[in-house]
């Protein structure tokens, strides 16, 4: 079971955050969302999910702040949007109880990690307790192991996962993807293979990856590690170096050099810049080092662009589905 | 002989967009278009410039260099930083931690520097001049 829900942990400095922008999904603590190399960190949970044989069933309860989660490429997934997201949770366990289901996986998307999930339940069985927690040196995170029969507890579910006691250590990669720093380091250690989280496309030459409707004009360059996301166009003369991504639906135009950053998904970067250290989406620019982030109203510089890619890749009915992985080990 | 004038610190507005640019060249016209202008823009305000404030900045810098004189920025804004950077401009201009290291680079010394016993020259210069008329 997947609960994906927002945080909420910068409410305070906005009343209604947008959950239809990045920044509204930053505002929401909701990162996981959000196209990286090619799929969100939700969307390759679902997929790795869905590709296991050992697992049943999937199921997603989405808070309803989020964006619509079209599950249409994967219909054996049953979403159900709500705003008590832990109660429809709860619910649900009770079901797969009365169905006859020894052990539930529940995980609150937010990090990224790699755990070997065969391994976390012999230990669940081994333990016998009936919550397990996964966690790693920061405390534990939100992917638990439980048996069913909790639900039946009068205890709210979110409250009983917390207090679980079985705590298993995670060897595998992890990153809370929390902050915009944290969501910049998921990229470059998937470009630099440190972790699973690869590129979603075909690498073109050892460390440049470039998925498909990329294109790459004359004189453009590109500096391993990089991705190139569909349907990106890289005008003339550009130079993209050093861990850069650009995400689906892109324009990086002519003469613009883009260092150590992430463009996400369907943004165009004007002519001539030199954009370094830094997130854009759109009309906004995170600047990493410089710690700021700005909107710059100037179309010329940067802007969203029109079309099916200006929405979030990954919770959308774009959201990319490659061939189903088996779980990261 | 060339002389030069005092070194002239100005703000920069806040939002330094399109619409802000024309009055704030306007204002700045008086000063570029002195022997030898010597300018520090103060962009410790600003929190938004677009390409139209960007186009202004470079304008000032080449009518003043005309001039055989300079501008210097000074406390820039982490936004402004961001943007100079991004556009390339950035190194372009002398930038400075504080308006008065700007002043300071061009030779003069800035009015905080001043002591406050420093004696008041002004009388003198009246009595010079006075002298001057009547010779």
């Amino acid at each position: 079971m997947v609960i994906a829900e927002a945080d909420n942990r910068e409410k305070g400095s906005l009343e209604t955050p947008s959950s239809t922008s990045l920044i509204g999904l930053a505002q929401l603590g909701w990162f996981a969302g959000v196209e990286l190399l090619g799929m969100s960190v939700f969307a390759r949970l679902i997929q790795n999910l869905t590709g296991t044989k050992t697992i049943a069933d999937v199921s997603v309860v989405l808070d309803g702040r989020l964006p619509a989660f079209d599950s249409t490429h994967v219909p054996d997934v049953a979403v159900s949007a709500a705003s008590d997201v832990w109660g429809v949770a709860k619910e649900q366990l009770r079901d797969q109880r009365h169905r006859g289901l020894d052990t539930v996986l529940i995980i609150r998307t937010g990090a990224y990690m790699e755990c070997d999930l065969d391994d976390l339940v012999r230990f669940h069985c081994r333990r016998g307790e009936a919550v397990t927690r996964v966690c790693d040196d920061q405390g534990g995170l939100d992917f638990w192991v439980v048996n069913p029969h909790i639900a039946s507890e009068g205890d709210d579910l979110r409250t009983t996962l917390e207090s679980a006691e079985a705590c298993y250590r995670v060897q595998g990669y992890v990153n809370r993807l929390d902050s915009w720093w944290e969501m910049r380091r998921l990229v470059i250690d998937g470009l630099t293979l440190r972790c699973l989280f690869w590129p979603q496309g075909r690498e073109v030459r050892p460390g440049v990856w470039m998925a498909e409707g990329a294109q790459l004009e004359r004189g453009a360059r590109i500096v391993p590690p990089g991705f190139i996301g569909r349907d990106v166009t890289i005008s003339d003369q550009c130079l993209i170096t050093r861990c850069t991504a650009v995400e689906s639906g892109s324009h990086v135009d002519c003469g613009t050099v883009v260092e150590d950053s992430s463009i996400l998904s369907g943004t165009y970067i004007g002519i001539g810049l030199d954009l370094s250290h830094s997130i854009a989406y759109g009309t906004h620019l995170v600047h990493l080092n410089h710690d700021v982030m700005l909107e710059i109203t100037d179309p010329i510089v940067v802007r969203q662009m029109r079309g099916k890619h200006s929405r979030l890749a990954g919770i959308s009915p774009s959201w990319p589905i490659g061939n189903p992985r088996k779980w990261p080990r | 002989m060339l002389s030069s004038g005092p070194v002239v610190v100005i703000q920069v507005p806040e939002q330094f967009i399109r619409r802000k640019t024309r009055d704030f060249v306007q204002e700045l016209r008086g000063f570029i278009e002195s022997n030898r202008p010597r300018i520090v823009l103060d962009c410790s305000q600003v929190r938004s410039i677009d390409s139209a404030g960007v186009q202004a900045l470079l304008h000032c810098l080449e009518e003043t260099l005309k001039r055989d004189g300079d501008l210097k920025l000074a406390s820039l804004s982490a936004e402004a930083e961001v943007i100079l950077e991004l556009t390339r401009v950035a190194r372009i201009f002398e930038t400075f931690s504080t308006s008065d290291d700007a002043v300071r680079s061009f030779g003069a010394i800035s009015l905080t520097d001043l002591p406050r016993d420093v004696p008041s020259y002004s009388a003198a210069f009246e009595a010079l001049r006075a002298l001057k008329e009547a010779s």
